[in-house]
């Protein structure tokens, strides 16, 4: 038979998500936080818990752990459908980026996702803490990219401003058929976004899809997701996670999926660049 | 500044995914009719097969498929660990040993196998920005190939074909490419490992006249 037309789940966006590492298994990690809580994660038998200063540690729970690179871990796990973290193990740096998204913390949007990022180090015996640090930075701000994320699927990035996104797609293909229909809603596709540098050539990612909810609520489907990308700029491909809810003819589901996507230069629509963010003064 | 690039550096090995390091430290005895093989991983580097001492490197598929690539003239072990079942590379082109783990799976899961279900299967795989390898899966073990840019170029290679698990086989190639193509020159032999429901593969190509392997990794697209 031709295995193209072997019979496959509807993935969408987690298309080409990449296995699971289970590398961390075995493992503890001190993690020595800026904002003085220090959190201490355990990896066993394929779950992890997680354990603040003066709090009790977390049930074992499930999560996705996908490698940047071969030294530099993606972690991500739920401890509610309303709170997710995402910590950035760099290794050989022996630094930590945490990021909590939580939902139903504001009181006019309950679905638009806080974020909140601390940065840390790794405690290791034999080592001194480092002083250097993970840090938001705009040394990639003027980057454009183009990611697949399946076989249909193709979405066309450019980083232009510190805390904001601009996507496009082709006219064709699963792209407009998932997003069309509400970015025809909005004035412009820009969206708060969050960049992080990790080492050279890796950014880590959050986007929070914001404008839509602020502007359209229950008249559309994606209610406020958040996708968190490790970006490997070496090798030209992501990794990361999606988190959030969806909302199609009054039917809630729950959105927690991983994805892996492969970069390549794009061709831009004439102006994609050059027009103002609409949502900025 | 914009970080985006063709990948021009690395070639077919651009998009190849960072190793796996989760068989360091750990031992796998595989059990075939004809021979034992004791798998014993040192540590990120070095597995010791045989009594010989090899550098190796992996990549992982599935939650528990590993493709290990190791030994002077490449040698192939794919490992399910869920299944508790193997293929290794007997040293001959194309001629693999199926095995069960000691320790590993029910003992009741197909054991890996030649196949001919690939037969009539094409498809384009993605290495890199715009560089692919473009295979027609056919009969009686053979395969026509196609590399990036030269699309009017077509070899027809011998190959194998196994089936590891459903939805998961193994594919060796064992053919140079024409000149001028995005595949390095001398690299006759292609080991790729392809899971046909997320429809991604990753692999080893060798050059046995350089004696030099590298590792890749894809996805597959509609040719």
């Amino acid at each position: 038979m031709n295995l193209m037309q072997y019979p496959r789940p509807e993935f969408s966006i987690g298309h080409f998500a990449r296995p699971n590492s289970w590398e961390l298994d075995g493992k503890d990690y001190a993690l020595v936080m800026d904002d003085g809580y220090d959190i201490t994660l355990c990896f066993r038998d394929r779950k992890l818990t997680f354990a603040q200063t003066d709090a009790a540690p977390s049930p074992a729970l499930g999560y996705y752990c996908f490698k940047g690179d071969d030294t530099t871990y993606f972690v991500s796990f739920e401890v509610s459908q309303k709170e997710n973290h995402v910590f950035i193990l760099d290794l050989a740096q022996r630094l930590v980026t945490h990021l909590i998204c939580e939902k139903g913390v504001n009181p006019r949007f309950p679905q638009v996702i806080r974020r909140t990022f601390c940065f840390g180090a790794i405690a290791m015996r034999g080592y001194k803490l480092p002083y250097k640090r993970h840090s938001f930075t705009t040394e990639h701000l003027g980057t454009t990219v183009q990611w697949r994320w399946s076989p249909q699927m193709l979405t066309k990035h450019a980083y232009l401003e510190s805390n904001w996104y601009r996507i496009t797609w082709n006219d064709k293909g699963a792209a407009a058929d998932e997003f069309d229909a509400t970015n025809e809603m909005i004035p412009a596709t820009d969206d708060h976004a969050q960049y992080v540098k990790i080492k050279e050539n890796m950014i880590l990612l959050s986007v929070t899809e914001e404008n839509g909810e602020r502007l359209l609520g229950d008249r559309q489907m994606f209610r406020c997701d958040n996708l968190t990308l490790l970006q490997n700029y070496d090798r030209m491909y992501q990794v990361g996670r999606g988190f959030g809810d969806l909302c199609k003819d009054g039917s809630w589901r729950h959105i927690n999926v991983a994805f892996c996507s492969y970069g390549s230069p794009p061709e831009l629509p004439e102006g994609f660049l050059e027009r103002e963010n609409p949502f900025t003064v | 500044m914009n970080k985006t690039h063709d990948g021009t550096n690395y070639g077919m090995t651009q998009y190849r995914w960072p190793l796996d390091f989760e068989l360091a430290g750990r031992t796998f005895t595989l059990r075939s009719d004809k021979a034992v093989y004791e798998l014993a991983f040192q540590d990120r580097e070095f597995v010791e097969l045989g009594g010989v001492l090899s550098q190796y490197e992996a990549l992982k598929l599935d939650a528990d498929l590993h493709a290990v690539f190791f030994g002077e003239t490449i040698t192939t072990a794919v490992l399910d660990l869920a299944a508790g079942v193997a293929a290794i590379s007997t040293g001959e082109a194309g001629q693999y040993d199926f095995c069960r783990i000691d320790g590993f799976g029910s003992g009741d899961a197909a054991l890996p196998a030649y196949t001919d279900e690939m037969t009539d299967t094409h498809v384009r795989w993605y290495f890199g920005c715009e560089r692919y390898m473009e295979h027609e899966y056919l009969a009686d073990g053979k395969c026509r190939c196609v590399w990036s840019p030269r699309t009017d170029r077509l070899r027809v290679a011998p190959a194998a074909y196994v089936k590891l698990a459903e939805g998961k086989y193994l594919v060796e190639l064992n053919r140079c490419s024409p000149l001028h193509t995005d595949m390095p020159q001398g690299f006759s032999k292609i080991v790729l490992v392809q899971d046909w429901v997320h429809l991604l593969t990753v692999g080893c190509i060798y050059s046995p006249v350089l004696n030099e392997f590298r590792l890749v990794s894809g996805y597959a697209m509609e040719p």
